[in-house]
């Protein structure tokens, strides 16, 4: 006699909705993640942002252009001086301004700074995510000492206001170059390191070998730019295939993923793209410092901002991506509309597309692989 | 087979590799620690010149400072900030009056009277762009190489919102009243009234606390017992505008102040404006009991009275000036006295003795001593502090104190007598160097603030002229012109 002990039509077998976040410390920031999951398997992701919206857009439409810079700032506090800079190429090109040679090697220099140290939180970050301690604790230290770098340049750590339309705010202190090849010297060993502790640790490639492809079209269809893209092999680099600033100068790769591990594309793919292109940062930075010319950062720093009437779009290579700033002048000192495209925002959108198949667990490597920054996409 | 192998071994591997790391960091922690004991251990203040060029001025964002006596109230630093957290106000002296707003540093001739100037830090983005518009350079933030104009103020914390408030307006109500801001000064007192009424509902016991607006909430100067002093010994008799604050009704204020003024403009003595004030407040038909014991109050006392402190009951409590040692020493000794004290480390050094010498039931002012003593901290200005407030108890027990007590107001009778007036600013326009001038001019004006005599104030320019190595023959030979007189 076959005794029925468990009633299988109360059992519910369908959908199962998931929520992650808002608090939660892999969502690298206040993220809301619907996680429709059949099981474990993830078969779709509902993003829910918003929670630091600040109204950035609406807000510029009140300041003028040189009180922007802070705002710009708060965007992506993990990279502000690309936020900076990418919102003075725009406003330069509408005014039309050319900037002194020096400016463009300082801007350089910092920009280029500054990927060192938003990548190493993202790298940090990962291998806090999958499990890995150590390594966070180590990158973080190392992003200290450029954090140190940038307080003696212009007295804040984290949000600089430092690159202005037309301009930097200070010029460069003294030493400050010693201090940076310093930095660089010591920096070097430390990516061996890194790797050596995490990027070829067994455990950690299997974590994340394999899990989360992004291929090449899906990419390109979503607009994911920077590291996240190029981990799938696809070697799309606004320094180098729409060069502004001095870029057109240094000699540096863009380094892309080759599916060493797995297959191109996946989340260790994602992460070591970042890792080399510290290298080349690094490349970039000893270059720029031991051609950097003489002069007055101010020379070409405008009195008063007020472009005429006419609308741009700079382009930009951030930490995460491809940052433009679209400006609308009407020929007022304060401008009519400033729009912003958000890299963080557009690789987000992936999420839902790459994470489909894969357990819980690996949403967590795939998120992190993607690299966002809330304050960017909400802004 | 080979491949399930091989991945053995480089699981082992790769896990020795990371092993092995960490072992070295932790066999080498000197070197390779990474954390700051931070109390005990700080980073350095960025390096970088000091100097009036913006280029390479003002490094640290810690806190906004403006030296008001610079300020030509131009609003460029309120127009620039972005999230509007300076708030200047400025009353421009009628055409053709006598008024003197004063010399900036670097010899502009300001056009009118800052009323208010607020920055609340609580807002501030510390961005930084309000500096750089000043064309006088006196906003700025505090530390690094701004140590020359103002002691580093890092790890700036208060338990009241109301403390990141900071106001550095330090015209008088009488010189706002002088310059036409007689409008200014009513809308200020309903804002305050509304203020203070906001204060109430929340709940919190009224105590008496300062003023946010007339007396600085938290001024960077510490008033320094001996400026109220001066203040009433300039103002006409010693009645004050003020003493009219302890009315309640607002219409009844105005009447009185208005009264009280005009009486004032005629040069009356304290108990004719008395009069005329109950006069015309009777003949408003706004008399009260209250009012009229606010007055008794203010005439009851002899000419000492200042501010009578009116409690519900109609009490009347009289605070004296605290020009005359007699009355000094019935103040009590408060731990916000200590603020006077200039250097920050003996500031701090007192306010611990005092807080330990409370607890424990002792001499404040005599533990307080002892502290600055044994830390070697102890110099004439806290001498003459400590005095001030050791009373009769202490002149008992400690007479050698009665006597340096009776010595420091022997010296304070007898200086002026024997000194020469103070000079002008003016005569300093004598020095060329433009950093020279604008130096002693600095000296000069903080001199003239706390008091101090001519011999004292020649004294403290050649000091601060040799301490920064800008002394010259030319600027001695002004100095001595000054000393002798002519």
């Amino acid at each position: 006699m076959e005794a029925n002990l468990v009633d299988k039509s109360v059992i519910e077998t369908g959908e199962m909705v998931l929520n992650m976040g808002p608090q939660h410390p892999s969502t690298h920031g206040v993220l809301r993640l619907k996680i429709h999951t059949d099981g474990e398997i993830v078969s779709q992701i509902e993003p829910v942002i918003g929670y630091l919206h600040r109204c950035f857009e609406k807000h510029c439409e009140k300041l003028s252009y040189e009180q922007i810079v802070p705002f710009t700032d708060r965007c992506d506090y993990l990279a502000s001086m690309h936020m900076d800079h990418a919102y003075s190429i725009a406003v330069e090109k509408l005014l039309d301004i050319e900037l002194p040679d020096r400016v463009e090697y300082i801007r350089v220099i910092i920009a280029e700074l500054q990927r060192i140290a938003s990548h190493l939180v993202a790298v940090g970050t990962f291998g806090l995510d999958v499990g890995a301690i150590t390594p966070f604790t180590w990158t973080i230290r190392d992003r200290e000492r450029v954090l140190d770098l940038f307080e003696t340049l212009c007295g804040a750590r984290l949000l600089y206001n430092y690159i202005w339309p037309g301009g930097v705010s200070h010029d460069l202190p003294p030493k400050f170059i010693e201090r940076t090849l310093d930095f660089l010297d010591y920096f070097d060993p430390q990516i061996d390191e890194l790797n050596n502790l995490l990027t070829t640790n067994k455990i950690f490639i299997e974590r994340t070998a394999d899990v989360g492809i992004l291929p090449p079209e899906v990419g390109i269809n979503f607009g994911v730019s920077g590291p996240s893209l190029r981990g799938s092999g696809v070697n799309f680099d606004l320094r180098k295939n729409e060069p502004y600033s001095i870029y057109s100068k240094f000699d540096f790769d863009v380094p892309v993923g080759k599916g060493e591990m797995g297959t191109i594309g996946d989340t260790w793919d994602r992460y070591y793209v970042r890792v080399l292109e510290m290298r080349e940062s690094a490349k970039i930075i000893r270059q720029a410092c031991a051609e950097l010319p003489g002069g007055d950062v101010h020379a070409a720093l405008p009195k008063k901002i007020r472009p005429n009437a006419g609308e741009v779009y700079g382009r930009y290579e951030s930490a995460r991506g491809d940052v433009g700033f679209y400006i609308m002048s009407n020929g007022k000192n304060i401008p009519m509309r400033v729009k912003m495209r958000s890299p963080a925002f557009c690789n987000l959108s992936v999420l839902s597309e790459i994470s489909e198949g894969w357990m819980i667990s690996d949403v967590i490597a795939i998120l992190g692989s993607l690299d966002i920054v809330l304050g960017e996409i909400d802004r | 087979m080979s491949e399930y192998l091989n991945n053995i071994v480089y699981g082992v591997k790769s896990f020795l590799t990371g092993m092995k790391l960490t072992m070295d960091h932790f066999r080498n922690k000197k070197e390779l620690v990474a954390t700051l004991q931070y109390p005990h251990e700080k980073w350095p203040v960025p390096e970088r010149n000091i100097g009036f060029n913006h280029s390479e001025y003002n490094l640290i964002r810690s806190r906004l400072h403006v030296d008001i006596d610079d300020c030509i109230a131009c609003m460029q630093c309120e127009r620039a900030c972005p999230v509007d957290c300076i708030k200047i106000d400025s009353i421009k002296p009628p055409k053709g009056s006598e008024i003197d707003c004063g010399m900036t540093s670097n010899d502009t001739q300001k056009k009118m009277i800052v009323s208010r100037f607020t920055i609340d830090m609580s807002e501030c983005m510390y961005c930084n762009l309000c500096v750089f518009p000043c064309p006088e350079d006196c906003i700025y933030m505090v530390g690094g190489p701004n140590a020359e104009k103002h002691e580093i103020d890092y790890e700036f914390s208060q338990y009241k919102r109301d403390g990141m408030i900071f106001e550095f307006a330090d015209a008088t109500d009488e010189a706002i009243r002088d310059a036409g801001g007689e409008k200014w000064l009513d809308q200020r007192d309903v804002k305050l009234a509304k203020h203070n009424d906001g204060v109430e509902l929340k709940g919190e016991v009224k105590s008496v606390k300062p003023d946010p607006i007339t007396a600085p909430i938290k001024t960077d100067t510490p008033i320094s017992t001996a400026k109220p002093a001066t203040q009433t010994s300039e103002s006409s008799g010693e009645l004050e505008i003020k003493s009219f604050n302890d009315i309640s009704d607002k219409m009844c204020r105005g009447i009185a102040k208005k009264a009280f003024m005009a009486a004032k403009r005629g040069g009356k003595d304290a108990v004719a404006i008395l009069a005329d004030v109950a006069q015309a407040l009777s003949d408003a038909g706004k008399m009260s009991d209250e009012i009229q014991s606010i007055l008794d109050g203010l005439s009851a006392s002899p000419s000492k009275a200042v501010a009578p402190a009116v409690e519900a009951g109609g009490d009347v409590k009289v605070e004296s000036v605290p020009d005359a040692p007699e009355a000094v020493e019935m103040k009590e000794f408060d731990i916000k006295d200590l603020n006077a004290i200039e250097d920050k480390m003996a500031r701090g050094t007192a306010k611990k003795a005092f807080i330990a010498a409370k607890r424990s039931g002792e001499d404040k002012v005599e533990a307080v001593r002892k502290a600055l003593t044994d830390a070697g901290k102890l110099d004439t200005a806290t001498e003459d502090l400590l005095n001030s407030f050791s009373g009769a108890a202490a002149k008992v027990s400690a007479p050698v104190e009665a006597e340096k007590l009776a010595e420091s107001t022997e010296e304070a009778v007898v200086e002026p007598v024997g000194d020469l007036p103070l000079f002008e600013i003016a005569d300093l326009n004598g020095i060329d160097d433009k950093m020279t001038r604008g130096m002693a001019k600095k000296i000069f004006m903080a001199g003239k603030r706390t008091g101090k005599t001519r011999t004292e104030v020649i004294a403290d320019l050649r000091a601060g002229l040799t301490e920064a190595g800008k002394l010259d023959d030319a600027t001695n030979t002004i100095l001595n012109k000054l000393g002798s007189g002519n």
